[in-house]
């Protein structure tokens, strides 16, 4: 091993003497510096939600999965940015979706027949209640914690037309992405500093078990690691063609 | 215009298992073979790598493997009295795309059929009488038994290193292994997996109940291996990302992993991705394919010639492609003639949910796709049937093929479904909670069947495939059964909660059970029941062969991946020995 | 000098530091080591040994864990305690064979092993060392570390060994900072079988000599894990 690869081999330091040993005796401030890992995104700028449909979400989300004494509830999991991201995304859009028609109403067991896309149910659906309630003079967001959870299961259980959108259409929805935001990966805008992981147990995108999946009822606790953790990760752009 | 390409030996249509073992088992012989894959070419290295692999949002929830609904759907309905309408989102089956097809995001669940099944109709009268059958089933023989089939069952466990124990040798039962397997000429390639808590917890349990408890079979790799084609595949690390997604570790037995390496070494081979097959062209005459034709990803249409033309496109695309390519009947239902998309079958799974107090800890996120404890003594025919009102079973499975968090958050009945109890509920029982999963036969009935919509197309313009289904009564009668015996295994284990969730009318296609969708392109001997004959060639067009599990007559309790897989060999075999010499009807 | 005399040298003089300036300092004064039993026999066995066999760990692997930055010996600090006792158990074992480990460890009790082992995984270098590799060979083995090899059919090192190579604790130990010419050895070593392991016994018999150096240069160049 050559010297040149190590600028500041012990070497060095046995020559530097008493300063080396003054320098030993301070209060190691970075050893073992690596650079902290680049946080998962969780973009503030909005690309889909207006600010009336942001704040019902806000409030509507966190009533789903509400704050608790020890956990962040979705609003602070960052759930309504991740329905941001993806509302303004392809999967909004209904990229992922067969959009022909004709459309017609089937039963439950054909799945969503609906001619939205998700961003359009998303808006056309919180239009119609941000409406109902302003016409009321107040907002979801107004009304007490109760309330609030009283209006929620009316939606649940499709009381409401929403502008076309049956009620419990929506708030399937809702309550699914509500989940994906909340148990995703970081990267994706919501389960903010991996929360919910932590809430589980869950440790993420780093799994190998080999040695430890047969070790029976073993307490495992590891904090949970995101896809985007390191930063350093490089993705080949390429593939490689030689199989 | 199409543009005519120059004329080949065989065109194989989808590059998953069937197509790539085919177009090897051929380009060995010296034939000239194209494979056609619609979807992207992909490689372990480095479209499977982790840990950007590991992204349940990604490939789970929005199925990023899966065929593009928004191109291609297919329309379903429980009945023929209804509107069949389209499956707008992949939920209740996955139909994959992309260069190793389903082989790339199965679990490596690696079963053999039993014996009985490929005689089952023969067998099941003979042992019950024909009035054990409700009046709508339609079981019948495959055409081929199981002791011509071990063979090539034990040439594809040997290619994908299956891990396992043997239970049956050549008739003598082996400790540690199934006993009620049929026979097996020699061991498993690789050992078994190794055994999760959840296993263990059941294992004492069924033992203690005189069942017969032993490691599923499986294609995720137990050790290092190196394939009978020279390849070699690395150990499996329980990483809980297995169905759904590539395997970083190539650990997975994939055609990536298993085949496609040796096969682009043959410059008689030629792969060509992004091409969608359109149809097989049939002559005048309509008895002879002369190829297919196909569209490339810019649109571009080509005639692509051949001799031989293998639809091993995936069982719901094999079915389609017969019928837009006018090769055989259509089955009608009502008068029960025809014979394409006859017998269409599916897999009826069941749970148990089984809650356990916090200081079982589980783990279950550490998981491969074939882990799991499993008993046999409930599936097909192996338990006595006399008065009990129904023909098949399940295999019952305690372990976990992983944990991932939006899809996997169990709480235990009488929990609200959101809000303050519901979070409470997933954050006490989530890595406290097992969930048996049972698989069980599908019995082919009348009123099942595949077809084409008339009304709702693909972007190509094409009619989409139309699916007729709901569970027989039969299967809803077995499932019952089962899962009762499965939830007294589940008290015996101790646990808190057990929560018994039989199988129930009416099938939806909003939450994905199983991707073993089965049937439609039936094999057998007599033309009137079934599409292609013994060796799973065409009775109408005899240079054709449609294989896939398309083939099988009504499913049994097992996933179907590793007896297509014997099938493959046992029709290239009857290819290379056979068709080759004397190209024509074989049977 | 040589390397020995060297790492002689830096033993005296550490012994002289703790002899100065107390334990405490002498680790650096950012960790505090919890006061058990078990840390104190950790803390014995590091810088005494015993009577059975076992050396002073710090001869070899320094008080901080860093060693002698030679790469003949791993930097210890911070890595997983289950990983370093499993190590100790697998040397006594025969399971894993080195000429000096494997007689030091087997004059240990189980107890002590774990207790060392924790030691290690609570040191923290009192130097902090980047170290730079060869760009081309590092970029090649960034490559390797983070997509994998597909013609050996190697899958990305990261997979198992974690962001950056940090390690998956408590099984899988990090590479982020570890030596380069101990990497490549242990590759070898595995390669050969003189270390067991169902996992990295397969991968040293995949990965070639020049994507041993490759990759080992890459780690060895990344800072040392932020242990949490």
């Amino acid at each position: 091993m050559s010297n040149e690869s190590h600028p500041n081999s012990r070497r060095n330091f046995l020559k530097s003497g008493l300063i080396a040993i003054s320098t030993a005796a301070l209060p190691a401030t970075t050893v073992a510096a690596a650079a902290a890992p680049t946080p998962s995104p969780n973009p503030q700028p909005t690309r889909f939600l207006n600010e009336p449909e942001r704040h019902f979400l806000e409030s509507a989300v966190d009533r789903l999965i509400p704050p608790d004494g020890r956990w962040p509830g979705a609003t602070e999991a960052g759930v309504v940015n991740y329905i941001d991201l993806q509302m303004g995304g392809a999967w909004g859009k209904g990229d992922l979706i067969y959009r022909h028609g004709p459309f017609r109403k089937g039963s439950w067991t054909q799945g969503y027949q609906l001619e939205y896309t998700p961003a359009e149910l998303f808006r056309r659906s919180i239009s119609a209640i941000n409406a109902s309630f302003s016409s009321q003079g107040t907002t979801f967001s107004q009304l007490s914690p109760t309330e609030k959870d009283a209006y929620l299961a009316q939606l649940e259980r499709g009381d409401f037309d929403l502008d076309g959108v049956p009620s419990d259409v929506f708030f399937n929805f809702l309550w699914k992405h509500t989940q994906e935001g909340f148990f995703a990966d970081p990267m994706y805008g919501g389960n903010k500093d991996k929360v919910a992981w932590k809430m589980l147990g869950f440790p993420g995108a780093y799994t190998d078990f080999y040695e430890l999946v047969d070790k029976h009822g073993m307490e495992f606790h590891r904090v949970p690691v995101g896809i985007k953790d390191g930063g350093m990760h490089m993705h080949a752009m390429a593939n490689s063609r030689k199989d | 215009m199409p543009q005519r390409l120059k004329e080949v030996d065989v065109v194989c249509v989808g590059m998953g298992f069937a197509g790539s073992i085919l177009a090897k088992e051929l380009a060995a012989s010296g034939l000239k073979v194209v494979g056609l894959e619609r979807g992207k070419d992909r490689h372990s290295v480095p479209d499977f790598q982790s840990p950007q692999i590991h992204d349940e949002l990604k490939y789970s929830v929005r199925k990023a493997f899966m065929q593009d609904v928004h191109k291609e759907a297919m329309t379903f309905r429980n009945t023929h009295n209804e509107v069949a309408l389209p499956m707008r989102q992949w939920e209740g089956f996955l139909p994959g795309t992309g260069l190793g097809g389903c082989g790339v995001h199965w679990n490596g669940q690696a079963w053999r059929y039993q014996a009985a099944d490929f005689i089952y109709k023969t067998h099941i009268e003979q042992r019950y009488g024909k009035k054990i059958l409700d009046p709508d089933l339609r079981i019948q023989d495959w055409g081929v038994t199981y002791a011509e089939l071990e063979p090539y069952y034990d040439k594809f466990e040997y290619l994908i290193g299956a891990g396992g124990k043997a239970g049956n040798l050549n008739g003598k039962i082996q400790p540690g292994g199934n006993p009620l397997e049929s026979p097996r000429s020699r061991e498993y390639p690789n050992p078994p997996m190794k055994e999760q808590y959840a296993g263990a917890l059941f294992r004492k349990a069924a033992l203690e109940l005189g069942y017969h408890p032993f490691i599923q079979p499986s294609a995720n790799m137990t050790r290092p291996y190196t394939n009978t084609e020279g390849i070699a595949l690395n150990p499996c690390v329980y990483c809980g990302f297995c169905e759904r997604y590539g395997c970083e570790q190539f650990a997975k037995a994939s055609p990536q992993t298993v085949i496609l390496p040796k096969l682009r070494e043959y410059s008689n081979f030629e792969l060509r991705t992004g091409a969608h097959v359109l149809k097989i062209n049939l002559d005048s005459t309509g008895k002879k394919a002369t190829g297919v034709s196909y569209m490339d990803e810019q649109g571009r249409e080509f005639e692509q010639p051949a001799s031989l033309v293998l639809c091993t496109a995936f069982i719901l695309n094999n079915i389609r492609m017969l019928l837009l390519s006018g090769i055989g009947k259509p089955y009608d239902p009502l008068t029960e003639k025809g014979s394409v998309g006859r017998n269409y079958a599916y897999q009826t799974q069941s749970y148990v949910p089984v809650f356990f107090d916090e200081d079982i800890h589980l783990n279950s996120y550490m998981a491969a796709g074939a882990s799991g404890t499993v008993i046999d003594d409930f599936s097909v025919d192996n338990f006595d049937h006399s008065g009990l009102g129904f023909i098949g079973g399940c295999y019952i499975m305690s372990g976990s093929t992983g944990a991932r968090p939006i899809e996997f958050h169990p709480t235990p009945p009488g929990t609200p479904r959101w809000g303050s109890r519901w979070k409470e509920a997933v954050r006490k029982h989530y890595n406290h909670t097992a969930i048996f999963n049972l698989s069980g036969t599908s019995t082919a009935a009348r009123q099942n069947y595949a077809d084409l919509d008339p009304t709702y197309r693909d972007a190509w313009g094409l009619p989409a495939l139309r699916i007729t289904y709901d569970f027989p009564e039969n299967d809803v009668r077995m499932s019952k059964y089962v899962t009762n015996k499965a939830s007294e295994i589940a008290h015996r284990m101790g646990a808190k909660t057990v929560v018994n969730e039989p199988r129930v009318r009416p099938y939806s296609t909003t939450t994905y059970q199983s991707t073993h969708n089965t049937g439609g392109a039936v094999m057998g001997n007599d033309p009137a029941t079934s599409v292609v004959n013994r060796y799973l060639q065409s009775w109408d067009v005899s240079n054709v062969f449609v294989v896939g599990a398309s083939a099988y007559p009504q499913n049994s309790s097992y996933n179907p991946t590793v007896t297509l897989g014997a099938l493959i060999y046992w029709t290239a075999d009857a290819i290379k020995n056979h068709y080759l010499k004397n190209p024509g009807p074989l049977a | 000098m040589t390397r020995l005399a060297y790492m002689r040298n830096y033993a005296i003089l550490f012994a002289a530091i703790t002899a100065v300036f107390g334990f405490r300092l002498a680790t650096g004064a950012k960790t505090a080591i919890a006061a058990t039993n078990s840390a104190q026999v950790g803390a014995q066995l590091v810088s005494a040994g015993n009577k059975k066999g076992a050396i002073a760990c710090a001869r070899c692997h320094g008080y901080d864990g860093a060693s002698d930055g030679s790469g003949a010996f791993p930097t210890l600090a911070g890595q997983s305690a289950y990983y370093l006792t499993a190590q100790l158990r697998n040397f006594a074992s025969g399971d894993r064979q080195n000429a000096l480990m494997s007689s030091i460890a087997k004059g240990l009790t189980d107890e002590e092993m774990q207790s060392v082992a924790q030691y290690y995984a609570a040191a923290r270098p009192t130097l902090p060392v980047k170290r730079q590799g060869q760009p081309d060979l590092v970029a090649r083995g960034q490559y390797i570390a983070t997509e994998g090899n597909l013609p050996n059919r190697v899958q990305a090192c990261i997979s198992c060994h974690g962001p950056n190579g940090n390690g998956e604790p408590p099984a899988i130990p990090y590479l982020s900072g570890q030596y380069k010419h101990y990497i490549q050895v242990q590759l070898l070593t595995f390669k050969k079988g003189y270390r067991k392991d169902v996992q990295m016994g397969n991968v040293g018999h995949r990965v070639s000599d020049e994507q041993a150096a490759a990759v080992a240069s890459y780690f060895d160049q990344l800072p040392l894990p932020n242990n949490q």
